[in-house]
């Protein structure tokens, strides 16, 4: 296998068949910075090490491994950088392929950076008709639309704080004139300013690659923030990030639709920022710190990704009033006939989180107190995030 | 079997007005049963088409097989709005969905483009008890801004373009709006004297980069601020105010210009474009521009919104506003159109050829689709005649640029780009985006300069607003 790939597929002459590649970088083990093993750099801006990325690029990885499935553009190669855990670089980091395999992970230093993301990018060059992906999770900074993704090394250097970052709007413009047509990028990052940035005006780090030729007509290249323009983006502790969990649950379903024909489940690209948004808003909804909004940008329609089977559907089901939900036994029915498929017998005021595969059903509310009168409801359910709200009125 | 009517829209009031079905919002329906399995074409799902959105009688009507659809709307704001319908032969079915209503009804085209849902949840969360919550922001020193930017013109239709000493500030109607030093942007009112202040370092005047390069010479300035001196500076009271929000509205008859708003925040001060007027192209009605002012506490740096209540228009600015360009499709024709009757809307036309260069078919250009370079061709002369005709209007020469650019042009665009610069700032920060990636294409040493003013702007820029809004003064900390 090519260095920095953990997954490859030879699906034949690259300029007869278009394929997918994808290109993964995630930064949590940061040396220069707070809590790190090597000297604090001076623009460290309170930035310390970080559990979620790593966790949420291996989780990206696998899905695209293991999930992922586009008939007109199979996955063909996987492209892998991770810093986690270890105190020191090169200590080794391993992906588990899907066949098993053990195959050694490379550090996100900005060498290996800029030459993953060279050949990702060749690999693009190869046939108009490829998907490119790119997903990155890490620190990031930046001013305004300009965001700059810091690799493993940041602050190595003080004499240019930003020389192992990557800056990002400068690669956007420059895989302009990559010929891939379809680019999908997933940036999970905060956006802040930081005295970094500003007193390194016009710089925002590494463009990686510099093409000195005009961008390329038609190219539609669809940018998924974890977060707005100066704002932050949260993790979790050795857990996907909040973006990164919205992103999965998407991808896994709450982002399809069958829109050619009955059945055929297909995740495009405006229907994912559906899912995305109403999942994070959702988290925010169940008592998460802050609300955290993901924009797109180039937010143009395509489909990238089949699912195989009809999607599983987080559904949550309420009552309205509010306050009956607590004296209520819920339960989901098959309408044909009324055979129960999940029950909630034990009370509780937080709404009934189930998953449920994607049909009709039956919705039912009793009140064993008789505080409220029954409740039911045929509803279909269909991602994303279906609320079924059970009416009913209160008896005394 | 045969297809039932079905009369359908979406029913809520948007402070008086509502949409058309070609204006309104995007609608999917689909077909419920045997979903999990393939189906025939004649069962097919309608995706993506739009409805009308008011309280009046005013329907999108389909003709449906019998059965059973869900119908999902989802609006400029992100909310999905769902409902089962069950339909059979015989009359025509009317089908109204609702949404949640606004939490006050003059933000009722706020809440629906999603300017208000961000504010709403961190309320809802307040009342259910919710503990740590981040409301404050600490604020940082000020940011660098260019060295070279300056304030060197009054904004008003009279004034000339020069430098202009300190002293002559005193006479101007800009006095008060920025105070300027090395290093800073910020904006001081001094409580003893009851006046704005300035600093004596007014920054040196560069032909090349001063703001006011960068702006329109038909530009004026308003202060929304409640409490702005009033020497010389055209100021308004907020028409509806509450410890929430300032709500202003703008209407004015005066000639075509774009304005430029300086409206006074908690967390400082923000700088707003926005067109003098805006004209219906199918009526003489006048909508209304509200200004909406957010004074709670929120965790976010912007606090200004702007919205048009124009039908023609509708809803495509609300998704444009969000990002979703794939909805803003769905205009197309009626971006055309928009585009075509320049000389009504000279503002709505360069959002109409914003959408259309954004969506362009290039599959069907590459495929020589007699039908679509027809179309094409007809857009790339009625944007160059937007670009020649008003050339007070940034915007125009920005997208003139760009339309050039797609015919691989690449000398002429350079120099359309070089006016646009000059031209000034854009009215859409989405054209003010594709002012800086215009800019970026070449590689000569005056645009890379340009494009770093240009990018030290969009710095400052609210991405989320479809008017240029800016913010001034230091930048929030979290």
């Amino acid at each position: 296998m090519e260095e920095f790939l953990v997954h490859q597929v030879d699906h034949g002459p690259a300029a007869s068949q278009a394929v997918t590649h994808a290109m993964v970088i995630g930064v949590g083990t940061y040396p220069h910075l707070v809590g790190g093993t090597q000297s604090l750099s001076p623009a460290h801006g309170g930035m310390g090490q970080l559990t979620s990325p790593p966790v949420s690029a291996r989780r990206f990885t696998e899905w695209l491994v293991n999930s992922f499935h586009h008939p007109h553009k199979p996955l063909a190669t996987v492209s892998l950088l991770l810093s986690e855990g270890q105190t020191t670089p090169q200590t080794d980091v391993i992906f588990t392929s899907s066949t098993g395999q053990s195959i050694d992970v490379e550090y996100p230093s900005i060498g290996n950076t800029k030459q993953a993301i060279r050949e990702w990018r060749r690999r693009g060059d190869e046939n108009p008709e490829n998907l490119l992906i790119f997903y990155f999770c890490g620190h990031g900074i930046g001013r305004g639309n300009d965001t700059s993704l810091l690799l493993a090394d940041f602050g190595r250097e003080p004499n240019n704080v930003l020389e192992d970052a990557i800056d990002f709007s400068s690669l956007q413009k420059v895989m302009k004139r990559c010929k891939a047509k379809e680019q999908i990028y997933f940036v999970d990052a905060c956006r802040v300013g930081s005295g970094a940035i500003i007193e390194e005006l016009d710089y925002l780090g590494d463009p990686i690659m510099i093409i000195p030729t005009p961008p390329i007509n038609g190219i539609i290249s669809t940018i998924f923030y974890s977060t707005l323009a100066g704002e932050l983006a949260f993790g979790r502790n050795n857990a996907p990030s909040y973006f990164t969990d919205s992103l999965l649950r998407a991808l896994n379903g709450e982002g399809a639709q069958d829109s050619q024909d009955e059945g055929s489940w297909r995740i495009s690209t405006s229907r994912l920022k559906e899912a995305i948004d109403m999942q994070m808003n959702r988290a925010a909804e169940d008592g998460f710190q802050r609300l955290q909004i993901s924009p797109a940008d180039g937010l143009f329609t395509f489909e990238f990704h089949y699912l195989q089977n009809a999607p599983s559907v987080h559904v949550r089901v309420c009552c309205e009033p509010e306050n009956a939900l607590e004296s209520a036994r819920l339960s989901c029915q098959s309408p044909l006939n009324n055979q129960t498929i999940q029950e909630r017998q034990e009370l509780s005021e937080t709404p009934w989180d189930i998953v449920l595969p994607a049909g009709s059903y039956l919705f039912e509310a009793s009140f064993p107190n008789s505080s409220f009168s029954s409740a039911s409801r045929t509803r279909t359910i269909r991602p994303p995030y279906p609320i079924v709200k059970l009416q009913t009125t209160p008896t005394s | 079997m045969n297809k039932v009517e079905l009369h359908l829209k979406f029913g809520k009031s948007l402070s008086g007005y509502s949409l058309s079905a070609d204006e309104g919002v995007k609608t999917n329906i689909y077909r419920v049963g045997n979903i999990t399995k393939g189906a025939t074409k004649s069962s097919a799902n309608l995706l993506n088409i739009t409805i009308p959105v008011g309280i009046d009688e005013n329907y999108k009507i389909l003709h449906l097989q019998p059965g059973d659809y869900l119908v999902e709307c989802v609006l400029p704001s992100g909310e999905m709005v769902r409902k089962d319908i069950h339909l059979t032969e015989g009359p025509a079915q009317k089908i109204n969905l609702l949404s949640e209503s606004s939490p006050k009804e003059f933000l009722s085209w706020q809440k629906f483009s999603g300017e208000l849902n961000k504010q709403e949840l961190y309320n809802s969360r307040i009342e259910k008890g919710q503990k740590n919550i981040l409301r404050n922001r600490t604020i940082e020193t000020s940011p660098e801004l260019p060295s070279d930017w300056v304030w060197t013109k009054i904004l008003h239709q009279e004034s000339h373009r020069s430098a202009v000493s300190i002293e002559e500030i005193d006479d101007l109607v800009l006095k008060g709006l920025i105070e300027v030093g090395p290093g800073s942007f910020r904006n001081q009112y001094l409580e003893e004297e009851k006046q704005w202040s300035y600093l004596k370092e007014l920054l040196a005047k560069n032909e090349s980069t001063t703001l006011l390069d960068l702006l329109s010479l038909s530009h004026q300035a308003y202060s929304v601020a409640p409490d702005a001196a009033e020497n010389g500076l055209r100021w308004q009271k907020p028409s509806i105010e509450d410890e929430e929000v300032n709500f202003f509205e703008i209407n004015h008859k005066e000639p075509d210009l774009v304005n430029m708003f300086l409206v006074w925040t908690p967390n400082g001060n923000e700088l707003v474009l926005l067109p003098n007027r805006w004209e219906d192209i199918r009526g003489s009605r006048h909508p209304k521009i509200d200004l909406t002012i957010d004074l709670t506490e929120t965790a976010f740096e912007f606090r200004v919104n702007t919205i048009v209540h124009n039908t023609f228009l509708g809803s495509a600015l609300a998704y444009l506003s969000s990002g979703s360009l794939p909805t803003a499709k769905m205009y197309v024709e009626k971006a055309s159109e928009m585009l075509f009757m320049k000389m009504s809307n000279p503002y709505s036309a360069a959002a109409g050829a914003l959408i259309l260069l954004e969506t362009l078919d290039w599959k069907a250009i590459e495929a020589g689709s007699s039908e679509y370079l027809g179309k094409w061709n007809n857009w790339k002369n009625w944007i160059r005649n937007l670009y020649r005709r008003f050339p007070w209007l940034p915007d125009g020469a920005v997208l003139h640029g760009w339309s050039l650019l797609y015919q691989e042009e690449q000398e002429e665009a350079k120099s359309i780009f070089k006016e646009a610069y000059q031209r000034g700032v854009p009215l859409y920060s989405a054209v003010l985006k594709k002012l800086l990636e215009g800019l970026d294409s070449f590689e000569d040493e005056e645009f890379k300069s340009m494009a770093r003013t240009v990018r030290s702007i969009s710095w400052r820029m609210n991405p989320q607003q479809v008017f240029t809004t800016f913010r001034l003064g230091p930048t929030l900390s979290k």
